[in-house]
């Protein structure tokens, strides 16, 4: 330990009594997760850095400085003590799972009242998972789409996310993305486009989420065809054969899909899909 | 420049000590240089007050001058981010700022009053340093600071960077 580290300020000079010009030098000297450490120990130090770093949001992968020698730690190992006891943090090995930068990982520390205080994984196996643990992986794939799914802005011509935030939403942000991937089809050329954009989501084909049911996929097919057959009366015999090889294609397409077991949007052969009402997925 | 040299120039600290240095030392300070420029002759005569720092410091930002009278002046690119985002800091400095924090944050502010780049650099590298590794309750304790937030206020911190899930 340093001399200056064992002795430290008296009543006359201190750190937090140094004017901001210089404080913002000694931020300078710090990279991005260190110097959020040091924002966090008082109000005057905070203003610091947001006038260093306005309207950012950090994340809590970000890599923090260490002495030499010590291993490399990121924000999320050295916020453990602030961040209190009501919270536990995320299972490691299953965010890994996940790819991606880090700003795409969900929150790193989890409310012990709602997720428990085991972390959880669906891959060391222990029985069964608590509600804790399920809730966690629900967490997981929520984010995994959320942070998957863009279209590009007409008007502005920028890429922007198709499902809502899921910080802090809670198991209501599942009606809200249905509703966000539903409100999707209409955006499509087809109803095989939207189903081949989602199909790879959580939200799609079910997981760990409360994802789309069956009936609510068929509704959108059937709305879909609704409006293909009205736009093929408008173009008369040339459109409703063309929509007719195109429902045709559809049909062959799904009987390739049918039967593999990550789609199970048609769990029924096609021959029955349309028409069918009271089955639910 | 061999007579610049040896001309040796009196500084006065705020509580009325002498300290006597060489002029190429004490130009080390961009201040002192300015108003060695400015004074002219006048300068050798006459004493330089220096009314921000007290004995003690202004002998040790002195020593510091001293050592590094000779370093060859600062790089065009002196304020790029390579320079500022290592904290490295060589062995004589490391030594030399080996004081307790009150002398270190006196020899920053002094440093900074007297336009002596390096040594407000190797200054704010020595608090860096410090940092290091530590989590916000271990700065606190290091520089005997006073946690002033609320715990609305911490928590709205946790809510705009997305750090906790609640729900």
């Amino acid at each position: 330990m340093a001399y200056h580290e064992q002795h430290p300020s008296s009543q006359h000079v201190r750190l937090t009594d140094l004017p901001q010009e210089i404080v913002l030098l000694i931020f300078s000297h710090l990279n991005l997760g260190t110097s959020v450490l040091l924002s966090l120990t008082c109000k005057y130090l905070r203003r610091s850095f947001t006038s260093l770093h306005p309207n950012t949001k950090i994340s809590l992968l970000e890599p923090c400085y260490t002495p030499p020698g010590w291993r490399n730690r990121q924000l999320v190992d050295l916020l453990e003590t602030w961040i209190g006891p009501k919270y536990r943090r995320r299972n490691w090995s299953y965010s890994d799972m996940y790819h991606g930068s880090p700003s795409t990982k969900p929150p790193q520390y989890l409310l012990r009242a709602v997720y428990g205080d085991s972390p959880g994984s669906s891959y060391i196996p222990r029985p069964p998972p608590t509600e804790g643990v399920k809730k966690e992986q629900v967490l997981v794939d929520r984010y995994s789409d959320y942070h998957h799914y863009f279209r590009t802005n007409p008007q502005t011509g920028e890429k922007e996310r198709i499902l809502p935030n899921p910080f802090n939403a809670g198991d209501a942000w599942h009606m809200a993305a249905k509703k966000a991937v539903i409100a999707d089809a209409q955006t499509r050329g087809s109803w095989e486009e939207w189903m081949l954009a989602w199909r790879k989501s959580c939200l799609f084909h079910g997981g760990s989420c409360m994802g789309l049911t069956y009936r609510e996929k068929l509704e959108v097919l059937r709305d879909l065809e609704r409006k293909g057959r009205e736009g093929w009366w408008e173009t008369g015999w040339v459109g409703e054969v063309r929509g007719w090889v195109r429902l045709l294609k559809r049909r062959c397409y799904m009987s390739m899909q049918w039967g593999r077991k990550r789609v199970d949007t048609m769990p029924w052969p096609p021959s029955m899909e349309i028409g069918i009402v009271g089955r639910a997925a | 420049m061999a007579a610049s040299e040896s001309t040796r120039i009196t500084l006065v600290s705020n509580d009325g000590a002498e300290v006597h240095v060489e002029r190429n030392v004490a130009e080390r300070s961009m201040l002192i240089k300015n108003m060695m420029e400015d004074l002219g002759e006048a300068a050798m005569t006459q004493s330089v007050p220096i009314p921000n720092v007290n004995e003690s410091v202004l002998k040790k930002v002195i020593e510091w001058c001293e050592h590094h009278k000779n370093d060859p002046p600062a790089a065009a690119d002196d304020d790029s981010d390579s320079r500022k985002k290592t904290t490295d800091i060589e062995e004589w400095d490391q030594k030399f700022m080996q004081v307790d924090q009150e002398m270190l944050f006196e020899i920053i502010l002094a440093s900074n009053y007297l336009d002596i780049k390096p040594l407000l650099d190797v200054g704010c590298k020595t608090v860096a340093n410090m940092i290091k590794g530590k989590s916000p309750e271990e700065i606190r304790k290091t520089f005997n600071i006073t946690n002033d937030f609320t715990p609305e206020e911490e928590e709205q911190i946790r809510r705009e960077n997305e750090w906790a899930e609640d729900r």
